[in-house]
């Protein structure tokens, strides 16, 4: 295929979103796959997309939440979302996939006598949208408690014209897909070619992902809440394979390149022959290392920040999960070691004093970001861990009431911590938030915490997860090195770390101080496939004596 | 209102007229593209309970409009949920745009048409099992069962109906509709030391009895209400077909890109060749398991049965995906993946009592907390078990013992097969047999409920 000689100025990709910024609706969804000029941007504006400040969501809440109310329910919510997304895939061979998607959902809860009841559609009409209250008043009634047991709501204050937008610069539906595609197969030319004596760099690979949603809130409270996000998750990978041994490829990531609530700005931003270049070489330069099975044992084990995010969310995040903490998934994911909660809180000490994690839903460009969660709670930063003991848990205005207790206790009021998420046809759930591990107090890089490992190893990256109590874990490293006598000797191969998730949070040793933090991006609800992404403030951290398995087995 | 609109499906003839609609705009705008549209509907409805009392009742609508447009070297898929006549023309216009500008390399495939015919998927009794009133009730009388039984039940039922539809530039058209549904419940005694758990579902909800699920779970929990703890080690273990399935997901699904030959032959998965540590070559035509196992994906299965029609336009029939052990076939577009399997091991059964009395020491497990992926190229797996696990003892089961780390690979697992039952309904996606392992490895202890 031949390759695009086109490149994409900033200039002109400024030029031409401020040409449609500046309307006014502040980037209005517009039928962006045909290439616009300047003019046929301006009349595209009034396309059937919807976005916020169009009447028709105030017109939609209104049949929802009155239909609801006519058939009995004595509080109702609408959630209307209209969202888009674009996933574009290329290599430095060529581009490899278009993906476009829009939809447009409506969901209705309704409380009828203490219970809930819940109608998702697709095809945002008033009459759907009344069908949809009927529909989820009739739910609310057919789940009457046997008992006439009631749901309780954690009160929160009523929000009349609520408004929040992802603040980005460039909004990536206004930059045409060919732009897109020729920018980046352009930028991956620049991985390709280098080698070095063992090792060569076999390509490069792009996926654009980019979604934004425009949403509404709205409760028969009288909260009417318009909120517009954006989320890019471009992923770019060098990949480079040893010329003697195939199974031993690596790949790098560039460093510069950012994830969660930016805007297009995220792949202008960066310097990609620099970025990609250093890529190439570090793939390189580490493919180049020996490479050693290891041998099972106990170790001092540093996780990269990376490594550390996707710990804390499994072993801390999830298991402080109210909804699961108290057994409402036990027949699916399971439940937590941190159960009953009133049980939990203040009494269970889950890590090293060292250990300090808190939560939130406000850092910028963490991808949980939010200016309310999608229950009209305007979210607050709260601490989980304080000194290595459990304080809190991850809260929705169904869940929050379990704490009451608690909450009296410490003075503090009922109140949901605003974690319910996803919007539209589906019912809220609880998801873990943005998470933020305190650093240590002094400034330790990553370097610091391995020249303090006479025997042991770290991890860069890799994938694994915890048991269905979150109790007890197993991760593969994906790209591990040994350490030796302060040093990275060579590549870890087959390893992996397996511990009881206490035991494993008081050996943390020490932490990486606040100039080693980065902000990471996961995925976490694997287990129910639904891709959300919360935003970790992360460090890299040392752990002692960790167990060290091999993954080598072959029968 | 068409017995269809009652039950809030869209009916067959509406659905193929919105995707020829489709096609004939897109066809107008570019009369010399490939055009492929396809249009998926879902009905969802669901109940949940956990500790005895009824949690919420729900249930969602979905669409999808799918345009996959070629032209001239490049490819553009875009999707909406809009099927109104503005909402099409949206479609069109974004499709007919993207595509303009795209030089994606990904074919779209044109199939010429073709006949088809779906086997029993879709079911009244289903459709029925959606209604409100009779989720709740049915959640209700669950709960109480296991109230009386002074344990603590959570669980759930779901139900779905789902129509695809699909129509190309040659003139293919075909439509397909399906219902699935499935109840889970998880039973714990008071102490919380024991806890059970049993499912069943099928696309015919008349065949689920959920007070039978309910009675098992209930069963397991008292039974699994003082474990023991044993070492952990190599074992003899019955697997129900349930924690095998789990295992088995890993082959069919997600790690092996649902068993894709590209990936395969890129290097990244279990189905990849190495020789002398350079890639050779996918593992198709190698013996990959016991001479007795097959692995089958067939439309007209009567424990997994699914519709031939595959929304990329391929009419899909009989797969033999390993025969005799033997790795005959890897996914590809022209043979893709059904995402209903079937794993059959030939010769003479055995039931679970035969199977327990002829183990002089193993363990019985039942399920496994999701197992993750420690080793693409040879799957190696490790998980928990759960809801479930005992000792057998010179042929009779003795005790309930605690959970257990495993680490296995299914093609590990399938080398070491001394029994091993008829294939049943195992999740959604697999029918599996119940299987006796020899030497299946477990590495620690958890304490993990």
């Amino acid at each position: 295929m031949k390759m695009s000689q086109y490149r994409v100025s900033r200039r002109e990709v400024v030029k031409l979103a401020s040409s449609i910024a500046g309307l006014g609706a502040a980037g209005a969804l517009i039928p962006f796959g045909r290439e616009l000029s300047a003019e046929e941007a301006l009349e595209s504006l009034s396309s059937g997309f919807m976005a916020i400040g169009d009447p028709r969501f105030s017109q939609l809440s209104s049949a929802a939440l009155e239909g609801a109310r006519a058939a009995g329910a004595q509080f109702a919510d609408v959630r209307i979302n209209v969202q888009r997304l674009l996933a574009l895939d290329q290599s430095n061979r060529g581009a490899q996939r278009t993906f476009l998607r829009d939809t447009a959902e409506l969901g209705v809860r309704a409380l009828v006598d203490g219970v809930w009841g819940f109608a998702g559609t697709a095809g945002v009409t008033a009459d759907n949208a009344r069908d949809a209250a009927r529909l989820a008043v009739a739910r609310g009634r057919a789940a009457r408690s046997r008992r006439g047991k009631r749901s309780e709501i954690a009160p929160v204050p009523v929000v009349r014209e609520g408004r929040w937008i992802t603040p980005i610069e460039i909004d990536p539906f206004t930059v045409p897909i060919r732009h897109q595609h020729d920018f980046m197969v352009n930028a991956l030319q620049a991985a390709v070619g280098g080698k070095s004596a063992q090792a060569i760099v076999e390509g490069a690979s792009a996926n654009l992902f980019w979604m934004k949603s425009d949403r509404v809130y709205a409760s028969t409270d009288g909260s009417f809440i318009s909120q517009r996000t954006h989320s890019a998750l471009p992923a770019v990978t060098v990949r480079v394979s040893r010329s003697d041994d195939e199974t031993l490829g690596v790949s790098a990531y560039p460093k510069t390149l950012r994830r969660g609530g930016y805007g297009y700005e995220v792949l202008t931003q960066v310097k990609w022959e620099e970025a990609l270049r250093s890529a190439a070489e570090e793939a390189l330069r580490i493919a180049s290392l020996p490479a050693r099975s290891v041998d099972v044992g106990r170790y001092d084990v540093v996780l990269s920040p990376t490594m550390m995010a996707q710990v804390v969310v499994d072993t801390i995040g999830r298991a402080l999960e109210l909804d699961r903490a108290r057994g409402d998934k036990a027949d699916t994911v399971g439940t937590s070691y941190a159960m009953p909660p009133l049980d939990v809180l203040g009494k269970y000490q889950l890590g090293a004093p060292l250990l300090t994690v808190t939560a939130d839903r406000s850092r910028p460009k963490a991808n949980a970001t939010v200016g309310w969660d999608e229950e009209g709670v305007k979210p607050e930063e709260f601490v989980l861990v304080k000194d290595g003991m459990i304080i809190d848990f991850i809260t929705t205005r169904s869940t929050a009431s379990e704490l009451t207790k608690w909450y009296d206790s410490m003075k503090a009021p009922l109140r949901s911590h605003g974690c319910a998420s996803r919007s539209g046809g589906d019912p809220p759930i609880l998801q873990v938030p943005n998470l933020s591990i305190q650093p240590g107090k002094n400034a330790a890089s990553t370097e610091d915490l391995i020249k303090d490992v006479k025997r042991g190893f770290y991890i860069e990256y890799g994938d694994g997860g915890t048991d269905q109590q979150c109790l007890n874990a197993q991760y593969a490293g994906g790209l591990a090195y040994e350490i030796r006598d302060g040093k990275r000797i060579g590549r870890a191969l087959n390893l992996a770390i397996q511990f009881s998730t206490p035991q494993f949070w008081k050996s943390l040793f020490a932490l990486g101080g606040p100039g080693s933090a980065s902000l990471e991006h996961l995925a976490i609800d694997r287990a129910t496939d639904i891709v959300s992404q919360a935003g970790v403030q992360s460090v890299p951290a040392r752990f002692r004596q960790v167990n060290v398995i091999n993954t080598g087995k072959q029968a | 209102m068409t017995e269809d609109a009652a039950l809030g499906l869209i009916s067959r003839p509406e659905a193929e007229e919105i995707a020829k609609d489709v096609v004939a705009r897109a066809q107008q705008a570019l009369p010399t593209a490939k055009v492929l549209a396809s249009l998926g509907t879902s009905s969802a409805a669901n109940a949940r309970f956990a500790r005895n009392e009824i949690l919420d009742v729900s249930g969602s609508e979905g669409v999808q409009v799918g345009l996959a447009l070629e032209l001239d070297g490049g490819s553009a898929f875009t999707y909406s949920d809009r099927t109104d006549p503005e909402g099409r023309a949206a479609l069109v216009a974004e499709a007919v745009g993207s595509v303009r500008q795209s030089r994606a390399a990904r074919p779209v495939l044109i199939r010429p048409p073709r006949n088809f015919t779906d086997p029993p998927l879709f079911f009244e009794a289903s459709v029925r099992a959606r209604e409100p009133a009779y989720q709740g009730d049915l959640i209700r009388s669950l709960a109480e069962m296991i109230e009386r039984a002074q344990l603590t039940g959570t669980g759930a039922m779901r139900v779905s109906a789902r129509t695809t539809t699909v129509f190309n530039s040659a003139g293919f058209l075909g439509h397909s509709r399906k219902t699935y549904g499935e109840v889970t419940v998880n039973v714990r005694t008071p102490g919380g030391k024991g806890s059970g758990w049993s499912w069943s579902g099928g696309e015919d909800f008349s065949k689920i009895t959920a007070q039978t699920v309910g009675e098992r779970a209930v069963s397991l929990a008292q039974r699994s209400a003082d474990p023991v703890a044993v070492e952990p080690g190599r074992y003899t273990v019955i697997l129900e077909p349930e924690a095998l399935a789990q295992l088995m997901d890993a082959v069919v699904g997600g790690p092996t890109e649902s068993m894709s030959y590209g990936a395969a032959a890129a290097g990244s998965t279990v189905f990849s060749v190495y020789k002398e540590k350079k890639r050779a070559g996918t593992k198709v035509g190698l013996q990959l398991a016991d001479r007795r196992v097959q692995l089958i994906s067939d439309p007209m299965d009567r424990d997994i049965p699914h519709s031939p029609l595959h929304i990329n336009g391929t009419i899909m029939s009989r797969v033999q995906w390993i025969e005799n052990g033997v790795l005959r076939q890897l996914s590809t577009s022209d043979v893709p993946n059904p995402g209903a399997i079937k794993l059959e091991i030939t010769g003479e059964t055995q039931t679970l009592e035969e199977m327990i009395a002829s183990t002089r020491r193993g363990i019985w497990v039942h399920r496994f907390s999701p197992p993750l992926l420690m080793s693409p190229l040879t799957l190696l797996l490790t998980g928990v078990t759960r809801d479930g696990t005992f000792l057998i003892e010179n042929g009779k089961v003795t005790k309930a013992v605690k959970n257990l780390r495993f680490s296995e690979s299914p093609f590990f697992v399938l080398n070491k097969i001394d029994s091993f039952g008829s294939a049943v309904r195992a999740s959604e996606a697999l029918a599996c047999p119940r299987l006796k392992v020899r030497d299946f490895e477990f590495t620690a202890l958890s304490d993990a409920i």
